[in-house]
């Protein structure tokens, strides 16, 4: 019964993370000066798995979700990218939590500033052009306010899900 | 410690790494808004490789393909002292909705099809210019 409940609930938040990153492309982007910039609507269900059910959890929901965007939506170059900001988010956001030295909200501004950090990363070795890196300043700074909006959500999320959960 | 006591260090240590941040990145755009320099040239390289070099104040355009049946490209244009993506066939149009660029540094991006413009104001790299 309680792995029913589990697997219902994963699927779910699998559902939940891949709507909400078609919902995210959907949406006109805010500055087009910047690609890139974004609110990171999926990051919302991996902080809260992340707390919910802990790291492993966290990283299936997140591969799944991944998995199921490129295959539905996707292209290989931008699922490159995907990977590599999502896995860094996640292996820094995993270590942040350990450390509990910052509440969500912290826990989620790294993982958005770490993910753009992942996609620049990347994006400098493929086109081996360093001043691609100056679009990180930019990034950093609404990576940190789109984070502190996803983290707040997420507290509140748990909250009220790990009681549901719990039940 | 009680529970109440570390929320509370908590939300101080969140709004001191927000407020680094912040501060990092509004210091690191201030400081390359301020010593921006005017750009000579751009570059045009696909895939890491350089296929092309143009001064920046011959208006012209060009059309780079990304693929063997000319069906992917980009068509790069070169006004006033500035670089755009005028159309491009990419699904995103990430690269064609840039605004032109003209500082030394400033990149336009195609990820889909793996294209790079770069200015640079030096005016040495001119010798190779196409």
């Amino acid at each position: 019964m309680k792995n029913t409940k589990k697997i219902t609930f994963f699927a779910l938040f699998c559902t939940l993370a891949m709507m909400l990153s078609y919902l995210e492309a959907l949406l006109p982007p805010l500055f087009t000066a910047v690609p890139g910039i974004k609110m990171g609507l999926p990051n919302l269900v991996i902080v809260s798995v992340l707390y919910l059910y802990g790291v492993k959890a966290a990283a299936s929901v997140s591969l799944l979700r991944l998995v199921l965007s490129f295959l539905l939506f996707g292209n290989a170059v931008t699922a490159a990218y995907s990977l590599a900001g999502a896995a860094l988010s996640l292996l820094v956001m995993a270590l942040v939590k350990k450390l509990s030295v910052f509440s969500t909200v912290g826990v989620s501004i790294t993982g958005a500033v770490t993910h753009n950090l992942g996609q620049i990363v990347v994006a400098v070795f493929l086109f081996d052009s360093l001043s691609i890196g100056y679009y990180m300043l930019v990034l950093t700074l609404t990576g940190t306010l789109a984070g502190c909006v996803i983290g707040i959500a997420a507290a509140l999320l748990h909250k009220r899900l790990a009681k549901l959960l719990r039940s | 410690m009680t529970a109440s006591d570390t929320k509370k260090r908590l939300w101080r240590n969140d709004l001191v790494l927000i407020f680094v941040l912040l501060f990092v990145a509004a210091l690191g755009i201030l400081l390359a808004f301020l010593f921006r320099q005017e750009g000579a040239y751009c570059t045009l390289t696909q895939n890491g490789k350089e296929i092309g070099r143009y001064s920046l104040s011959v208006d012209r355009e060009i059309t780079v393909y990304a693929d063997a049946q000319k069906t992917a490209y980009n068509t790069v244009r070169i006004k006033d002292g500035g670089v755009s993506v005028l159309a491009a066939s990419c699904p995103d149009k990430i690269c064609q909705n840039s605004r032109a660029i003209r500082y030394h540094g400033e990149t336009v991006v195609c990820l889909p099809h793996g294209l790079v413009i770069t200015v640079y104001s030096d005016e040495d790299g001119l010798d190779i210019v196409v």
